[in-house]
Protein backbone atom coordinates (compact mmCIF):
# COMPACT_ATOMS: atom_id res chain seq x y z
CA UNK A 1 0.00 0.00 0.00
CA UNK A 2 1.02 3.27 -0.89
CA UNK A 3 -0.22 6.65 -1.28
CA UNK A 4 -0.62 7.72 -4.77
CA UNK A 5 -1.63 11.51 -4.12
CA UNK A 6 -3.65 13.80 -1.63
CA UNK A 7 -5.58 16.67 -2.69
CA UNK A 8 -7.03 18.66 0.35
CA UNK A 9 -9.34 16.27 2.54
CA UNK A 10 -8.87 13.29 0.18
CA UNK A 11 -6.16 11.02 0.37
CA UNK A 12 -5.82 8.08 -2.59
CA UNK A 13 -4.09 4.93 -1.73
CA UNK A 14 -2.50 2.19 -4.04
CA UNK A 15 -4.00 -1.18 -3.02
CA UNK A 16 -1.61 -3.98 -4.49
CA UNK A 17 -3.80 -7.10 -5.30
CA UNK A 18 -2.46 -8.92 -2.06
CA UNK A 19 -3.32 -5.67 0.36
CA UNK A 20 -6.63 -5.26 0.21
CA UNK A 21 -7.54 -8.87 1.17
CA UNK A 22 -5.14 -8.33 3.97
CA UNK A 23 -6.83 -5.08 4.77
CA UNK A 24 -9.85 -6.91 5.29
CA UNK A 25 -8.63 -9.74 6.82
CA UNK A 26 -7.04 -7.40 9.10
CA UNK A 27 -9.88 -5.12 10.00
CA UNK A 28 -12.78 -7.91 9.94
CA UNK A 29 -10.66 -8.64 13.15
CA UNK A 30 -11.83 -5.63 15.01
CA UNK A 31 -12.29 -5.35 17.92
CA UNK A 32 -9.52 -7.13 19.39
CA UNK A 33 -8.86 -5.64 22.57
CA UNK A 34 -11.10 -6.91 25.38
CA UNK A 35 -13.87 -5.20 26.61
CA UNK A 36 -13.44 -3.40 30.02
CA UNK A 37 -9.66 -4.18 29.60
CA UNK A 38 -8.61 -0.44 30.47
CA UNK A 39 -8.41 0.59 34.25
CA UNK A 40 -9.72 4.60 34.35
CA UNK A 41 -6.48 4.30 37.68
CA UNK A 42 -3.92 1.66 38.30
CA UNK A 43 -4.00 2.37 42.18
CA UNK A 44 -7.10 2.47 44.93
CA UNK A 45 -10.24 2.53 43.65
CA UNK A 46 -12.64 4.57 45.24
CA UNK A 47 -16.89 4.44 45.21
CA UNK A 48 -16.88 7.78 42.65
CA UNK A 49 -13.89 5.25 40.54
CA UNK A 50 -15.88 2.46 39.97
CA UNK A 51 -18.99 4.48 38.55
CA UNK A 52 -16.43 6.58 36.47
CA UNK A 53 -14.82 3.38 35.68
CA UNK A 54 -18.50 1.73 34.64
CA UNK A 55 -19.14 5.19 33.03
CA UNK A 56 -15.62 5.19 30.66
CA UNK A 57 -16.35 1.03 29.75
CA UNK A 58 -20.21 1.95 28.71
CA UNK A 59 -18.44 5.31 26.37
CA UNK A 60 -16.12 2.90 24.88
CA UNK A 61 -18.56 -0.14 24.25
CA UNK A 62 -20.70 2.52 22.54
CA UNK A 63 -17.51 4.05 20.74
CA UNK A 64 -16.54 0.04 20.07
CA UNK A 65 -20.14 -0.45 18.67
CA UNK A 66 -19.75 3.10 16.14
CA UNK A 67 -16.36 2.22 14.71
CA UNK A 68 -17.90 -1.71 13.59
CA UNK A 69 -20.61 -0.35 11.73
CA UNK A 70 -18.49 2.63 10.23
CA UNK A 71 -15.95 -0.03 9.56
CA UNK A 72 -18.66 -2.41 7.46
CA UNK A 73 -19.57 0.91 5.99
CA UNK A 74 -16.25 1.73 4.82
CA UNK A 75 -15.23 -2.15 3.22
CA UNK A 76 -18.89 -2.25 1.19
CA UNK A 77 -18.40 1.49 -0.13
CA UNK A 78 -17.70 0.65 -4.14
CA UNK A 79 -16.49 4.68 -4.38
CA UNK A 80 -14.02 4.18 -1.75
CA UNK A 81 -12.39 0.91 -3.28
CA UNK A 82 -12.10 1.49 -7.04
CA UNK A 83 -10.62 -1.72 -9.14
CA UNK A 84 -7.42 -0.07 -11.29
CA UNK A 85 -5.50 -2.84 -12.90
CA UNK A 86 -4.12 -5.39 -11.13
CA UNK A 87 -4.57 -3.61 -7.85
CA UNK A 88 -6.75 -0.99 -5.89
CA UNK A 89 -7.52 2.56 -5.43
CA UNK A 90 -8.81 3.33 -1.95
CA UNK A 91 -9.70 6.96 -0.86
CA UNK A 92 -10.01 7.91 2.55
CA UNK A 93 -10.57 11.48 4.23
CA UNK A 94 -7.88 12.35 7.07
CA UNK A 95 -11.06 11.86 9.38
CA UNK A 96 -11.52 8.25 8.23
CA UNK A 97 -7.31 7.67 8.62
CA UNK A 98 -8.08 8.84 12.56
CA UNK A 99 -10.48 6.52 13.17
CA UNK A 100 -8.76 3.77 11.45
CA UNK A 101 -5.87 4.20 13.21
CA UNK A 102 -7.48 3.41 16.47
CA UNK A 103 -9.13 0.15 14.79
CA UNK A 104 -5.71 -0.83 13.64
CA UNK A 105 -4.20 -0.17 16.37
CA UNK A 106 -7.18 -1.98 18.51
CA UNK A 107 -6.45 -5.14 16.00
CA UNK A 108 -2.53 -4.54 16.87
CA UNK A 109 -2.86 -4.27 21.26
CA UNK A 110 -5.60 -7.40 21.05
CA UNK A 111 -3.19 -9.37 19.70
CA UNK A 112 -0.28 -8.98 21.85
CA UNK A 113 -2.54 -9.22 24.46
CA UNK A 114 -3.79 -12.59 22.89
CA UNK A 115 0.03 -13.80 22.51
CA UNK A 116 0.34 -12.53 26.49
CA UNK A 117 2.15 -8.94 25.91
CA UNK A 118 5.60 -9.82 25.30
CA UNK A 119 7.58 -7.51 26.79
CA UNK A 120 10.96 -8.32 24.91
CA UNK A 121 11.79 -6.82 21.43
CA UNK A 122 8.58 -8.35 19.43
CA UNK A 123 11.27 -9.04 16.72
CA UNK A 124 12.42 -12.03 19.20
CA UNK A 125 9.13 -12.99 19.69
CA UNK A 126 8.59 -16.85 18.00
CA UNK A 127 4.87 -17.21 17.44
CA UNK A 128 3.79 -20.75 17.19
CA UNK A 129 1.09 -22.63 15.07
CA UNK A 130 -1.78 -21.63 17.65
CA UNK A 131 -0.46 -17.87 18.17
CA UNK A 132 1.05 -17.51 14.59
CA UNK A 133 -2.68 -16.02 12.92
CA UNK A 134 -2.57 -13.75 16.24
CA UNK A 135 1.18 -12.73 15.61
CA UNK A 136 0.16 -12.10 11.46
CA UNK A 137 -2.60 -9.90 12.45
CA UNK A 138 -0.64 -7.85 14.81
CA UNK A 139 2.30 -7.48 12.74
CA UNK A 140 -0.25 -6.36 9.45
CA UNK A 141 -1.74 -4.01 11.06
CA UNK A 142 0.90 -2.33 12.27
CA UNK A 143 1.82 -2.09 8.45
CA UNK A 144 -1.13 -0.31 7.39
CA UNK A 145 -0.99 2.16 10.11
CA UNK A 146 2.75 2.75 9.57
CA UNK A 147 1.90 3.49 5.74
CA UNK A 148 -1.37 5.89 7.03
CA UNK A 149 1.13 7.52 9.29
CA UNK A 150 3.57 8.42 6.80
CA UNK A 151 0.92 10.14 4.44
CA UNK A 152 -0.61 12.22 7.42
CA UNK A 153 2.38 13.06 9.24
CA UNK A 154 3.68 16.00 6.30
CA UNK A 155 0.33 17.04 6.10
CA UNK A 156 -0.18 17.60 10.12
CA UNK A 157 3.35 19.09 10.08
CA UNK A 158 3.15 21.76 7.86
CA UNK B 1 7.56 30.46 17.56
CA UNK B 2 8.65 33.71 18.80
CA UNK B 3 8.71 33.66 22.66
CA UNK B 4 6.27 35.68 24.68
CA UNK B 5 7.43 39.10 25.82
CA UNK B 6 8.22 39.72 29.21
CA UNK B 7 6.02 42.77 30.86
CA UNK B 8 8.02 45.65 32.11
CA UNK B 9 6.05 46.56 35.08
CA UNK B 10 5.13 43.57 37.63
CA UNK B 11 1.34 42.83 37.60
CA UNK B 12 -0.34 43.78 41.05
CA UNK B 13 -1.05 40.71 43.48
CA UNK B 14 -4.08 41.46 45.90
CA UNK B 15 -3.24 39.72 49.15
CA UNK B 16 -6.33 38.15 49.46
CA UNK B 17 -6.34 36.70 45.60
CA UNK B 18 -2.84 35.25 45.73
CA UNK B 19 -2.57 31.37 44.93
CA UNK B 20 -3.46 29.17 48.33
CA UNK B 21 -1.49 26.17 49.00
CA UNK B 22 -1.33 23.14 46.97
CA UNK B 23 -3.72 21.82 49.81
CA UNK B 24 -6.33 24.53 49.06
CA UNK B 25 -6.96 23.89 45.44
CA UNK B 26 -9.25 21.73 43.78
CA UNK B 27 -7.58 17.86 44.20
CA UNK B 28 -5.90 17.50 40.48
CA UNK B 29 -5.62 14.68 38.71
CA UNK B 30 -2.76 13.53 36.89
CA UNK B 31 -3.35 11.94 33.50
CA UNK B 32 -0.43 8.83 33.11
CA UNK B 33 0.25 7.13 29.68
CA UNK B 34 1.91 4.03 30.75
CA UNK B 35 4.74 2.38 27.94
CA UNK B 36 3.35 -0.80 25.95
CA UNK B 37 6.12 -2.04 23.87
CA UNK B 38 3.59 -2.90 21.23
CA UNK B 39 2.75 0.88 19.88
CA UNK B 40 5.16 2.42 17.62
CA UNK B 41 7.01 5.80 18.62
CA UNK B 42 5.57 7.11 15.82
CA UNK B 43 1.55 6.62 16.69
CA UNK B 44 2.41 7.48 20.21
CA UNK B 45 3.06 10.61 19.24
CA UNK B 46 0.54 11.25 16.56
CA UNK B 47 -2.16 10.42 19.53
CA UNK B 48 -0.40 12.87 22.26
CA UNK B 49 -0.47 16.18 19.31
CA UNK B 50 -4.17 15.18 18.28
CA UNK B 51 -5.75 14.70 21.37
CA UNK B 52 -3.77 17.38 23.42
CA UNK B 53 -2.98 19.17 20.17
CA UNK B 54 0.55 19.95 20.87
CA UNK B 55 3.18 20.74 18.64
CA UNK B 56 5.21 17.59 17.16
CA UNK B 57 8.33 18.17 19.57
CA UNK B 58 6.47 18.19 22.97
CA UNK B 59 4.63 15.12 21.89
CA UNK B 60 7.51 13.67 21.32
CA UNK B 61 9.51 14.63 24.90
CA UNK B 62 6.66 12.79 26.21
CA UNK B 63 6.58 10.07 23.75
CA UNK B 64 10.28 9.37 24.97
CA UNK B 65 9.46 9.56 28.30
CA UNK B 66 6.89 6.62 28.18
CA UNK B 67 8.99 4.70 26.20
CA UNK B 68 12.45 5.28 28.26
CA UNK B 69 10.62 5.34 31.67
CA UNK B 70 7.66 3.48 30.95
CA UNK B 71 5.07 6.32 31.68
CA UNK B 72 4.49 10.05 31.49
CA UNK B 73 2.78 12.44 32.91
CA UNK B 74 0.85 14.33 30.48
CA UNK B 75 -1.32 16.70 32.28
CA UNK B 76 -3.08 18.04 35.68
CA UNK B 77 -6.54 18.38 35.07
CA UNK B 78 -9.83 18.22 36.71
CA UNK B 79 -11.21 15.21 37.58
CA UNK B 80 -13.84 15.37 34.77
CA UNK B 81 -10.96 16.65 32.14
CA UNK B 82 -9.10 14.09 33.09
CA UNK B 83 -11.71 11.87 32.43
CA UNK B 84 -12.10 13.24 28.75
CA UNK B 85 -8.18 12.81 28.06
CA UNK B 86 -7.99 9.24 29.55
CA UNK B 87 -11.16 8.56 27.41
CA UNK B 88 -9.42 10.23 24.31
CA UNK B 89 -6.39 8.35 24.35
CA UNK B 90 -7.51 4.74 25.40
CA UNK B 91 -10.32 5.33 22.13
CA UNK B 92 -6.47 4.91 20.68
CA UNK B 93 -5.71 1.86 22.80
CA UNK B 94 -2.85 3.20 24.49
CA UNK B 95 -2.66 2.43 28.00
CA UNK B 96 -3.73 5.53 30.17
CA UNK B 97 -4.60 6.39 33.55
CA UNK B 98 -5.46 9.16 35.76
CA UNK B 99 -4.31 8.97 39.36
CA UNK B 100 -5.53 11.16 42.07
CA UNK B 101 -2.60 14.06 42.70
CA UNK B 102 -1.58 14.21 46.36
Amino acid sequence: MRLLRKAKDRFVFHLGPRDRPMLRAVLNRYPVVPSAHQPLSRYAPSRDGEINQSLLDEALAEQRQQNERQLHALLRNSRRFRKTGAGWQMTLSIADIEWLLQVLNDVRVGSWIILGSPEQDLWDFVPNDETMPHALAMEMAGYFQQRLLEAITGERDT
Amino acid sequence: MAETATPGVAPRIDPDKESKSKSGLEPGYLVICWNDPVNFMDYVTHVFQMVFGWQRKKAEFHMLQVHELGKSVLTRESMEKAEHYVHQLQKYSLHASMERDE
